[in-house]
């Protein structure tokens, strides 16, 4: 009995569905998950659904403005084919995943059933992608969103066999030693003289683009319409052009007149690549080796490690002494996380961002501006600020086990674990706090006199940090109530459900923040209102300084709640 | 292994069980582990094994019964029982972005542990991990992971040792390097709970199998004390503890399948 690669791929993929399906039922038995499943599909409807429709009203785009369209989806091939044959990998690589590498590759099939059984996954694979893009682009570029979907699946089909036979008769050409250690050289020569001769020819043409005047949408059309039509262009762009012409068929006869030759084209990569006697097993096993490494350090929380160049070292922030208190051990493990990671990069990335938009302000002399900027940016680290660092306990519920087995009560872990993103949040804002402080003095906000600008600055920088943590500490109460919707591997994110859980999770860390913030709201404003008339600007630091303290005393208890539930906590379930 | 004198009980489970919603994985399990005592835990694939270990070493809380470990009772002390233990998982768990110095630096603050780099340069030499310092766990392959896991759990010195399938991973070399290196810490006093389905191992290291089941608790003694059992039951008084193993937990499963 003969394998047939399809039928592998319509088995894997079959089943696969029919499991993770009846896995998600069985997992909307639990209301956590059902209403997850419920809030992910009522957004995806209210989002994308809602507005999708496979047949109706005539496109939207004027029918002069496709040929400018067709034009710019063809220069995106190019530039994506160019890209495969002057930089793509060296080694002939078609992912393969670990289960397919150790049950396909020994199984009795042939290399070319196997580059089948990977062409055939493409092939599913690419229809999804049509499908996704049909429902950004289809309605807005076709009458008929059917024409986009088969069209752009076969074009992207298409472009994926053309990668993988480039990379294929790459790894073939250094297999054989055509090119040897120069093949990158030859490659970029070819195309280079490609390219050069193209551009040739287009400054040769006998009609010159329309002046910049004229440039309507008709007569840039009409000019790009002919530009294409000429000999050899026309030649050279016809394999490109009847794939795409696919997808942006008008109407039954335009895609009937376009299939022929954007089937002939598939096909005749498929040929191409079937054909090809490169060896890619070695480099598949590497590539699946590659890929669960990815996912153990996804799992690690740490994808950043794998991205960082091997043996690369940083400093450690500071040495850690053998004794002394074992919570200071923790923050250290979570700064080491932190700056040897990628989240640390966003938060920089941004402050830089704030500060180059700074530097533009104080040179048009807007010092208000920047002063404002820096208080908007310190809010702006309070609230989202412990989304981009998580070295807390979203980043090691993959270590569980290990923070479980430690001799520390529970409460000391969950203080530990919020110290690293606390501190450094907190160090960030009063930086920004400081920033706005410093531009307020000379220039102050209208309304406000200095010593005003002085107490707020200092309020915020008692409120802030306080705040900061209460946030920390919602985001992993999270984490201990319901462990199972923290993803921590690439594998076990669940679509519609995670997107769900995202949705619910931000809403309720949302809500219980407001509830958190009221009594320390109320009672410092309380205070301010009492101290105004008496102590002036002192009363918004007094005030300030109390709704601080009723923060902390609720970060204490729900440290000592989420120290329970740790201790309570089963890394089995 | 020959058996060790009277010593004080390390370990020490009563009722131990542990139910995971309709699923009852561990059942009433009581023994004790003195000083110098290796003890073989031994069973089926999905016996409770894992699951026992798990809740001796305070990682997950049993449903019943009770654990102490050098007399404090884990539930109600867990601080001070954990710092007398360690846990080794058959499979290493690693921080990726830390090196194994900093793996070591990071147990000894956790564990306070004063000369700490004197101990763990002496561990490192021992299970050939030396010149591996600044190595990241993705630099290392699965055997000197495993190494790694071991050093972190030996640097504080503990006075209960568990183990999952500790010899997984390791080569030849380091097999007989982590048997010596078990024997040795045995003899200075601390007692090692031992989790193989590498039976010979068990026998050759261990002076006490318990053998578990379905999560109950099958047998528990010495190789000639579940022998005598046997030949009790009606069976032959020979034989290694992989023929033992195979005639107790054979009967085991038709005495549930009935």
């Amino acid at each position: 009995m003969t394998l047939k690669p399809l039928e592998i791929t319509g088995f894997l993929f079959l089943n696969g569905l029919k499991n993770r399906v009846r896995r998600q039922l069985q997992r909307m038995r639990q209301p956590k998950h059902f209403f997850a499943m419920v809030a992910g599909l009522s957004y995806l409807w209210w989002i994308f659904f809602r507005r999708a429709q496979l047949s109706g009203p005539p496109s939207r785009l004027p029918a002069k403005a496709l040929p400018l369209v067709e034009a710019a989806l063809v220069a995106f091939a190019i530039i994506g084919i160019g890209g495969t044959w002057l930089f793509g990998s060296a080694k002939a690589t078609l992912s393969f995943t670990e289960p397919e590498v150790q049950f396909l590759f020994p199984a009795p099939m042939t290399r070319a059933m196997l580059l089948q059984y990977r062409l055939s996954k493409l092939f599913l694979g690419t229809l999804g992608t049509a499908l996704i893009s049909s429902l950004f682009f289809g309605r807005f570029l076709t009458a008929h969103a059917l024409f986009f979907i088969l069209g752009s699946w076969i074009a992207l089909f298409t472009i994926t066999l053309h990668s993988a036979g480039a990379t294929l008769t790459r790894a073939s050409l250094i297999e054989n030693g055509r090119f040897g250690l120069k093949r990158r050289w030859g490659t970029m020569a070819v195309a280079l003289a490609v390219i050069g001769l193209l551009a040739t020819w287009v400054v040769r043409v006998r009609q010159p683009a329309p002046p910049i005047a004229d440039w309507s949408v008709a007569n840039v059309s009409l000019w790009v319409t002919w530009v294409m039509a000429q000999r050899p262009l026309s030649w050279i762009l016809w394999p490109i052009r009847c794939s795409i012409q696919l997808a942006l068929a008008q109407d039954w006869g335009a895609f009937l007149r376009a299939l022929p030759g954007g089937l002939a084209v598939a096909g005749l990569h498929y040929a191409w690549v079937i054909s090809s006697h490169a060896s890619f097993e070695e480099a598949a096993v590497e590539a699946a080796e590659r890929r669960a490494r990815l996912v153990d350090a996804w799992r690690s929380g740490q994808r950043g490690a794998l991205t960082r160049r091997l043996g690369r070292r940083k400093r450690t922030p500071f040495a850690l002494a053998g004794t002394g208190r074992p919570e200071v051990a923790l923050l250290w493990k979570n700064l080491v996380a932190m700056f040897r990671g990628e989240s640390h990069r966003a938060l920089l990335v941004t402050l830089v961002l704030g500060a180059g938009i700074a530097a533009i302000l104080l040179k048009q002399r807007v010092e208000l501006l920047f002063s404002l900027g820096c208080l908007l940016m310190a809010f702006f680290v309070t609230l989202l600020g412990p989304d981009i660092l998580r070295q807390d306990l979203r980043q090691d519920l993959s270590h569980m086990e290990i923070l479980r087995s430690l001799p520390l009560s529970g409460r000391r872990v969950v203080l530990a674990e919020l110290l690293a993103p606390g501190l450094a949040l907190s160090g960030v804002e009063a930086l920004l706090i400081i920033g706005s402080l410093a531009f307020s003095l000379d220039k102050p906000i209208p309304g406000l006199s200095p010593p005003a600008c002085l107490a707020i600055a200092l309020g915020l920088v008692l409120l802030l940090p306080a705040l900061t943590f209460l946030n920390l500490l919602l985001r992993n109460a999270a984490v201990l109530l319901f462990p199972s919707w923290m993803a921590v591997d690439p594998h076990q994110t669940r679509g519609f459900e995670v997107m769900g859980q995202r949705l619910l999770t931000l809403a309720a860390n949302l809500m219980l923040m407001l509830v958190a913030v009221l009594p320390a709201g109320i009672a410092g404003g309380l205070l301010f209102l009492v101290l105004w008339g008496s102590a002036g600007a002192l009363a918004a630091v007094l005030a300030s300084g109390l709704a601080a303290a009723v923060l902390l005393v609720e970060l204490y208890f729900g440290l000592v709640v989420l120290g329970k539930l740790f201790d309570r906590f089963d890394v089995s379930v | 292994m020959s058996p060790i004198g009277p010593a004080p009980a390390v370990l020490q489970v009563a009722g131990l069980g542990k139910v995971y919603g309709d699923l009852r994985a561990v059942s009433n399990v009581s023994f004790a582990v003195r000083a110098g005592e290796v003890l073989g835990l031994v069973g089926p694939n999905g016996a409770g094994k894992t699951t026992t270990l798990r809740c001796l070493a305070g990682i997950i809380p049993p449903t019943q019964g009770s654990i102490a470990v050098i007399g404090r009772d884990l539930r109600q002390d867990p601080v001070a029982a954990k710092r007398a233990l360690a846990f080794l998982p058959d499979e290493p768990k690693l921080f990726e972005y830390l090196t194994v110095q900093e793996h070591l630096n990071l147990i000894a603050r956790l564990y306070g542990i004063a000369d700490w780099r004197q101990r763990a340069e002496q561990i490192l030499l021992e299970l050939e991990l030396t010149g591996k310092e600044q190595a990241l766990p993705i630099e290392l392959s699965r055997g000197m992971k495993q190494k790694l896991s071991i050093a972190c759990g030996f640097l504080h010195d503990p006075q209960l040792i568990m183990l999952d399938e500790p010899l997984t991973g390791l080569d030849p070399l380091g097999i007989r390097r982590m048997k010596e290196s078990l024997r040795q810490r045995a003899e200075a006093g601390a007692a090692i709970v031992l989790s193989s389905h590498l039976l010979p191992l068990v026998e050759e290291l261990c002076h006490r199998i318990l053998v578990i089941a379905g999560g109950k608790m099958i047998a528990l003694g010495t190789l000639p004390e579940i022998r005598a059992q046997l030949v009790g039951a009606g069976a032959e008084g020979e034989g290694s503890l992989e023929d033992v193993f195979i005639r107790i937990t054979a009967s085991s499963s038709t005495t549930e399948t009935r």
